[in-house]
Formats: C-alpha cells, sequence, structure tokens
C-alpha cells in the first residue's frame, strides 16, 4: 500500500516535471513575462475603437520584440505603436547595494468591430531573437451603440450631376439638440467617404474657426475646423457643427458610400473639481448614423471637345498671358508666360496645345507637354516661342476650354493679345566682312572679328532691369543740388577766414599778454594826450601833463619843468585867464606825452 | 599822429567784422530759384511720361517719352542741376530708345551725386543695351572699395569738405595759440591730415585722369584715324549713341575731337557727336 502510494507520488512529480519541460521547451524563456491588457472597461460597442495592450518585460533592452498575432476575422486589429520604458533602481540597505533594471514594452493595438458580436483576439507571441513569449488570447464582446435620439449626421453632397475633376463642395453637418449639447464629451465622427482616396480627392481650405471637429480616418485622428450655428427644426433648436471640404472625383463610375456615423459620451454623473470644472464619474455611449449615400461620377462628355481642352473641370477660368518682351527681332525668343486661374481644379490641369493659336508659319514653339507650377491661386506655364516672320505684330490670343458641368457644355477664354514689335535680323553677307589692315596688330584683328561676329548680337531693347518711375519732387526738381561748401565761394571764404584766424590768433594773444596795470596807465596817457591836444588854456595844458606825470615816468624832466614853467607863467601873468597856448609849447607837450606813452608800452 | 597799439586795435576791429561778414555769406546758397514756368514744364513733362506710359502704340509711346525727354532737359538748361532732375531726362530717353541721351544724363546725375541709386541702376541697364563689342568702363575691384568713400563724393563736395577741414584745423591751431592749448592743437591735426589725403587724392585724380569724361549721343559715328572726314575708318562698324569715351583733346578748326576707349582704343570723332559729362551748364 505504501509502495502503490509512492508509485502515484512519483507519477505525480514526474508528470508535473514533464509539463514544466514542455512549456519551457516551447516557450524559451525564463524571465520574461507578457500579458494582454485593456484601457477600457466593458461594454465595448461596434464602431468604436478599442484599444489593447500588449505588454512585455524582462526582454532585452535591444533589439526590440516584435509582436505576432493572426487578423481576426470580421474585425480590424492594427498595431498603433509600441512603446518601451526602461527603468533603473538602485537600493542600498545597511551599506549592501542592489541594482534591478526592468525593461518594459508596451504594444498598442486599436480593435475595431463594425459589427455586433462576440470576437476572439489573439493569441498573441512576443518575439526577441530566440526567445518567444506567448500571451492568451481573449474574447471580446461588442455590443451596439446605442442610438442617440437627439442627434442627426448628415453628408451634404450638391444635387446636380457630378463630372471627374470638377471640384465639388461637400459638407459635413453634426446636429445636436441644444438641450443636451452640454452633457457630450469626447466625440468622434467616422466618414467613409473621406477613406476613398482611391476614387476622390479632398481639399481643405484654410479656414480660422475657433471650433473643430474630429474625425477617425484610415490615416489617424484629424481635427476639422469646424463652423458651429444655432438652427431651428420642427419647433427644436439644434447646435449645428459644420465643415467644408473640396471632394475631386478621379474615376466615373457609380458609388454607394457607406454612412457617416458619431460617435459620442453622454456624462451621466458630473462633479465638479477644485476649479470648477465638470468631470464626468459616469458616462454612456452614443452613437448616431447618417444615410446611406448613392451618387454618380460623370466622365466629361467626348462629344464637342474644343482642341484647347486640357481636362479642365470648373467654372469661370481666366488665362493670363504675359511676354518678357515686346520688342524683339526674327528668331529671338520670347519668353510666354502663362498663368491659369479660376474655379477649375487648376493644380492638375495641364496646358493644351497652343499649336492652333500660334501657326508654325508664324512662331516657333516647343513640342512636348509643357510642364506647370502650381502657385497658390493658380498654375502658371512657361514656353519659349520664337518669332520667325516681321510681319508679326502680336501675339495672338491664346485658346483655353474648360467643361463647365453646370451647364454641361465646354467653354472657351481667349488671352489678350499681346502687341510686339519685330524687326528684320540683321544678316551679315559678304559686303560687311572688311579685311583687316596690315598695321593692325595681330590683337587688333582678333577684336575686329570678335566684333564682326558680335556685331548681330546687340541685346534686345529690354528694359527689364531698369526701374523706370521718374520723381514727381517738383521742388526737388525745380532746385539745384545743395551746393553747401561745393561753390567757390564758399571755399574762398573757407580759406580766406582760415589764414584770418591764423593771422589774429597771435595779435590776440600778444594783446591778452599785456599787463591791465599798463594797459589802464595806457588808456589814461591817451586820455590826457587827448586833453593836451584839445586844450583851451594853458591851465588845462599843464592839469593835462601832471596828470600824465603821475601815471608815467617822465623821461625828458628838464623839458618836463620846462613846459610846466611857461604854463603856469602864462596862466598867472596879468589876463592869464584869457591868455592862449602857444603852437610852440603845445607841440613840446605833445612830444612829452608821446615819449610818456611809448615808455609805458 | 597813431602809435602801435593803436593801429593793432583798429586792425583786431577791422578782422572782426570781416569775419562776421565773411560768415554771412558763407551760409548764403546761391540757388536759382524755382520761377512759375519751370513748375509748369516739370508738370507738362510728368503728363507726357504718364501718356507715354499708358499709350499702346509704340509711336504714340516714343513720342510721348521723347516730349517727356525735351521738357525735363529743358528745365535743366535753365540752370537747374539736380540728380533727380538729370535721372528723369536719362529715364525718359532710355524709354524713347535715345540710348546716347539716357547715358549722358545718367552720368550727369551721378556727376552731382555719386550715389543716387536709380541712376546707377539704370546706366547699368543701359550700358547692357550697348553692342557687346562696346568697351564699358571697368567694374570697382576689391582694392577700389577701400576708396569708395571717396567715389561717393562728388568732385565739388570733395573740395568743399577739404576747405572745410582746412578752416577747422586753423581754428583748432588759433585756440591752441590763444589759450596756449596742447590739446586743440593735437585735435587740429586730426582735419589738418584730413585735408592733406583730399589734396593728394586730388592731385592723384588730376595728374592720372586723361581727358575729360564725355559720351556718344549721335547713333552710328563714325571713328576715323585722324582729324579728317576722309580718313580712314578706325573700327569696323560705327559707334553707336551711349558709349562711353574720354576727350584727350579738341581741335576746335576742324571740330574733331580724339577719343579714347576704355579698351585703350583711340579715334577721332566729329566734335558734335559726343557731349561732355561735366559742365553741362
Amino acid at each position: 500500500m505504501e509502495k502503490a502510494y509512492n508509485l502515484k507520488f512519483f507519477t505525480i512529480i514526474l508528470v508535473l516535471l514533464l509539463v514544466i519541460l514542455l512549456d519551457v521547451s516551447s516557450v524559451h524563456g525564463w524571465t520574461q513575462s507578457a500579458s494582454l491588457q485593456t484601457t477600457q472597461r466593458p461594454p465595448y460597442y461596434s464602431g468604436v475603437p478599442l484599444e489593447l495592450l500588449v505588454v512585455a518585460e524582462g526582454f532585452d533592452e535591444t533589439p526590440q520584440p516584435k509582436l505576432e498575432f493572426e487578423q481576426p476575422s470580421n474585425v480590424s486589429l492594427e498595431l498603433v505603436g509600441v512603446s518601451p520604458n526602461v527603468s533603473s533602481n538602485i537600493q542600498i540597505i545597511n551599506g549592501r547595494m542592489t541594482q534591478s533594471r526592468s525593461v518594459v514594452f508596451k504594444y498598442h493595438l486599436r480593435f475595431l468591430a463594425k459589427n455586433v458580436g462576440n470576437y476572439q483576439v489573439g493569441p498573441f507571441v512576443v518575439v526577441q531573437g530566440n526567445t518567444r513569449k506567448r500571451v492568451a488570447g481573449a474574447r471580446i464582446d461588442v455590443g451596439k451603440v446605442p442610438r442617440a435620439t437627439n442627434q442627426n449626421i448628415k453628408l451634404i453632397l450638391p444635387p446636380s450631376d457630378l463630372y471627374v475633376g470638377q471640384r465639388i463642395p461637400i459638407s459635413l453637418e453634426w446636429w445636436v439638440e441644444s438641450s443636451g449639447v452640454e452633457n457630450l464629451i469626447n466625440q468622434q465622427a467616422q466618414v467613409p467617404l473621406f477613406d476613398r482616396q482611391d476614387d476622390f480627392q479632398f481639399y481643405d481650405e484654410d479656414k480660422q474657426e475657433d471650433n473643430t471637429f474630429s474625425i477617425l480616418l484610415n490615416s489617424g485622428q484629424q481635427a476639422f475646423p469646424a463652423n458651429v450655428r444655432s438652427d431651428q427644426k420642427q419647433n427644436k433648436t439644434y447646435v449645428v457643427w459644420k465643415i467644408d471640404r473640396i471632394m475631386v472625383p478621379l474615376k466615373p463610375g457609380e458609388f454607394d458610400i457607406e454612412p457617416a456615423s458619431v460617435n459620442v459620451d453622454e456624462g451621466l454623473r458630473w462633479q465638479r473639481d477644485l476649479f470648477g470644472r465638470r468631470t464626468a464619474t459616469q458616462s454612456r455611449k452614443l452613437r448616431v448614423d447618417g444615410k446611406h449615400l448613392k451618387f454618380t461620377v460623370l466622365p466629361v462628355p467626348m462629344k464637342g471637345r474644343p482642341a484647347s481642352f486640357a481636362g479642365a473641370v470648373g467654372k469661370g477660368v481666366v488665362l493670363e498671358v504675359s511676354a518678357d518682351r515686346s520688342v524683339v527681332q526674327v528668331g529671338d525668343p520670347i519668353n510666354v508666360t502663362l498663368i491659369l486661374k479660376g474655379g477649375a481644379e487648376v493644380e492638375s490641369a495641364s496646358l493644351p496645345s497652343v499649336a492652333d493659336d500660334l501657326p508654325d508659319t508664324d512662331f516657333r514653339i516647343p513640342e512636348g507637354e509643357i510642364a506647370g507650377e502650381y502657385i497658390g491661386d493658380g498654375k502658371r506655364f512657361e514656353l519659349v516661342i520664337r518669332v520667325l516672320n516681321d510681319g508679326i505684330r502680336e501675339i495672338p490670343p491664346i485658346s483655353y476650354s474648360w467643361f463647365d458641368p453646370n451647364l454641361k457644355e465646354f467653354q472657351t477664354t481667349r488671352s489678350r493679345p499681346i502687341a510686339l514689335s519685330v524687326k528684320a535680323a540683321q544678316m551679315v553677307s559678304a559686303q560687311d566682312v572688311v579685311r583687316a589692315k596690315e598695321f593692325e596688330t595681330a590683337s587688333e584683328e582678333k577684336e575686329l572679328e570678335t566684333q564682326q561676329v558680335t556685331k548681330e548680337t546687340r541685346p534686345a531693347f529690354t528694359l527689364n532691369r531698369a526701374d523706370l518711375s521718374i520723381n514727381k519732387d517738383i521742388d526737388l526738381l525745380t532746385h539745384s543740388s545743395g551746393k553747401f561748401l561745393g561753390g567757390w565761394i564758399q571755399q574762398g571764404m573757407c580759406y580766406t577766414l582760415a589764414f584770418m584766424f591764423l593771422v589774429m590768433a597771435p595779435l590776440i594773444k600778444r594783446r591778452a599778454d599785456v599787463d591791465p596795470t599798463v594797459v589802464g596807465k595806457s588808456k589814461e596817457l591817451q586820455l590826457q594826450r587827448e586833453a593836451i591836444s584839445t586844450a583851451a588854456s594853458p591851465g588845462d595844458l599843464s592839469d593835462a601833463l601832471r596828470r600824465m606825470a603821475v601815471v608815467a615816468d617822465v623821461v625828458s624832466r628838464k623839458e618836463y619843468e620846462s613846459v610846466l614853467a611857461e604854463c603856469d607863467a602864462l596862466e598867472y601873468a596879468p589876463n592869464g585867464a584869457n591868455s592862449k597856448i602857444d603852437t610852440n609849447v603845445r607841440n613840446r607837450a605833445l612830444a612829452l606825452a608821446d615819449e610818456m606813452l611809448e615808455g609805458i608800452i | 599822429m597813431n602809435n602801435k597799439s593803436d593801429i593793432s586795435i583798429k586792425t583786431s576791429e577791422c578782422l572782426k567784422y570781416l569775419i562776421i561778414s565773411s560768415i554771412m555769406v558763407f551760409f548764403i546758397e546761391f540757388q536759382v530759384e524755382a520761377s512759375g514756368s519751370l513748375e509748369d514744364k516739370i508738370k507738362q513733362a510728368f503728363t507726357a511720361y504718364s501718356q507715354a506710359q499708358q499709350a499702346t502704340k509704340r509711336e504714340a509711346r516714343m513720342e510721348n517719352f521723347q516730349r517727356a525727354q525735351y521738357l525735363f532737359a529743358l528745365v535743366s538748361k535753365q540752370g537747374i542741376e539736380a540728380a533727380a532732375l538729370y535721372t528723369n531726362i536719362g529715364t525718359a530717353a532710355l524709354q524713347a530708345e535715345n540710348l546716347g541721351d539716357a547715358v549722358l544724363a545718367f552720368r550727369r546725375a551721378l556727376e552731382i551725386d555719386p550715389d543716387y541709386p536709380q541712376a546707377l541702376q539704370n546706366l547699368k541697364q543701359a550700358r547692357e543695351l550697348l553692342p557687346a563689342w562696346v568697351p564699358k568702363p571697368i567694374e570697382d575691384s576689391t582694392l577700389d572699395s577701400f576708396f569708395s568713400w571717396q567715389r561717393s563724393l562728388s568732385t565739388a563736395e570733395q573740395s568743399g569738405l577739404a576747405a572745410l577741414l582746412f578752416l577747422l584745423c586753423s581754428i583748432g591751431f588759433a585756440i591752441s595759440i590763444r589759450w596756449e592749448l596742447i590739446l586743440a592743437r593735437n585735435l587740429a591735426f586730426l582735419p589738418l591730415l584730413l585735408w592733406m589725403v583730399f589734396v593728394v587724392s586730388y592731385i592723384i585724380d588730376i595728374t592720372t585722369n586723361e581727358g575729360r569724361d564725355a559720351v556718344i549721343i549721335v547713333d552710328d559715328t563714325i571713328a576715323r584715324v585722324s582729324d579728317s572726314a576722309n580718313a580712314p575708318q578706325r573700327f569696323s562698324q560705327p559707334m553707336s549713341a551711349g558709349m562711353e569715351v574720354k576727350v584727350l583733346e579738341v581741335r576746335n578748326d576742324s571740330n574733331w575731337a580724339h577719343v579714347s576707349l576704355f579698351n585703350g582704343r583711340d579715334a577721332w570723332v566729329n566734335f558734335a557727336s559726343l557731349a561732355y559729362v561735366d559742365a553741362p551748364n
């Protein structure tokens, strides 16, 4: 009994070991682990993408492990991206250091089921070199999103016939009853028409709108500028989000487009945060679907196509033509620029042949198709033509045709003619050739040859690099330019003044260096000398002379005494008050005054 | 009887009055006042130019451009020397496809204001319209850019600036003599040095510059090897209007001018077929 018990025990251990060994051999990994997670709680809805996460741990940092999985049927499962996360941890406890390193790879998958059902996802295998880690799959129940009764979505196309190449304005409108708008969060629309890139091309105009409308495309989420307005319908007020796009059909045919839809969360319970903002604590998904869209794209009729039609469809096309020169000689190249503008899809438009407008008897035009350049508001084509006939007086109007889908017929526009002045080319005849003179040097001969060759290469009279505006400042045009310092009078004055300064400076310096007392004495002596010369009586004369003697030294003392004595004698003589000064005495007094003045200076 | 002090005082008084009167004359601008008739002509020229620009027929365009050129030229003949006026003459002449007058007018505008941008631009364009064989003035080299300050001033401006510098220098020296200021003396050396630069530059200019600048104004002017109508042609083709030359010699008795081209070649041309760039009035 005991033996049987032992045998049974060993058998169980052996089986367990075998199971472990088998598991190890299949996975080839001991330390790696991987798991499947989701960021959202059930329920899951059709048409609403679900994010799945495969978290792989314990793998080496490089190379990045690959995630292998089988594509489930009837649903879309896409690997959106991988986010590796590497973290190191060092712990020191009681002086003992332990270091750990963690490498985590997160694989983001987008699961999208269009129909209600139970879908198997996985299994997944994380592969790095020879290491494979298997992650068990899971089943996901996908239910139907409750239909929103207060919303509507419309994709609006023009009711008229659509043609290939036509620029068709289309709009998407999302109507929500105004009473429920404030409870809606996380709006996301799907518009299958916008994903038909093989059949249609879409253009968005640059608009500055305050609101955006989010649409989930195959290429990812994209926010479009949206115009939001309030509208009335069946006595209810709606808030309407509207986006506008331009659709250009690329191929003819009948199209049945799946309806556009909007998934939105409706908040059921709310709470306010510290800043008073509302956040939903409980919500439910709502969905609204539009209508199937059926329309036909027609090809441009073959019947009645003009020669100048090159595939443009639209309305109001304008062709502007300009030339870089208007005065040419026969054979000279003329750069002709054609700019196509208007309501047609000009970006993809090509230039029709201009051979019908520019006959080959008068013009030489380039062969082959002319490539254009899109310049924002139009398309520019450039071609070089040459005039072959000096009788040509203009570049004739150039035609451009397009198909007008509203009128359902071809239209043709013509550019304005460009006036030309064509001169006959200068031909070099034998008479024009002059033999070089013998006495001229070799270099001169060479120059003559060059001149002869270049005689006919006189540049065309183009003024494209000149500034041909005229100055209209009448004041500027009727007055000579300022001649400040430029005139000979001013310059002569400059030099005269300069020499005067140089002459005057020493004189002024000399005057300034004189002692002020001497200057005072000199002035006093001058004054008294004047008094001597004008003195009416001998007394006045002797007074002036004495005052001078007080200020300055008397050089001729005897003479001074003698003059004073004579003056006194005259003054004190009987009737001396009326006596007159003798001229000799006055002259002697003036001589004495001059001597004293000289002595001072 | 006057003594020395009296003389010096009177001399200084005279100098004082002379300086004051000199300064007054110095700041007087000698300009010809624009009369009403000048304004009328200018306005007529504007109208003609505008009509020419709007005309679609070539003949009408040419006629109006020529009229605008003529009216602008009439104003310049009244003694008005303005770079803007000459540029207008040149621009109208250029539009009238009259290269000789255009080049001449642009050169005259640049004589007055060597930096006048429109004249520089249009002269360059006019030179490009000349036949390829016509030698053109050599473009400035890197070394020349060192002296660009000199080219940006007209000859009159250079000589005027030199005179002003000499005046500043003499003022500096006068101050240094009167008040014995060493700083004033040292500062006076700077304008003196600049004045000397201008003088040396002027001397170099007049010694190296051979002949007076002129422009051929008559198209298809025959260049001869000597001053005779019977002399052989110098070049295989006639000279184009707008060619810039230097006049080396003028023989008044025969009305022939000896000119040199920018490639060093020389020729004799009829004096009436050229016009000097400087001193139009």
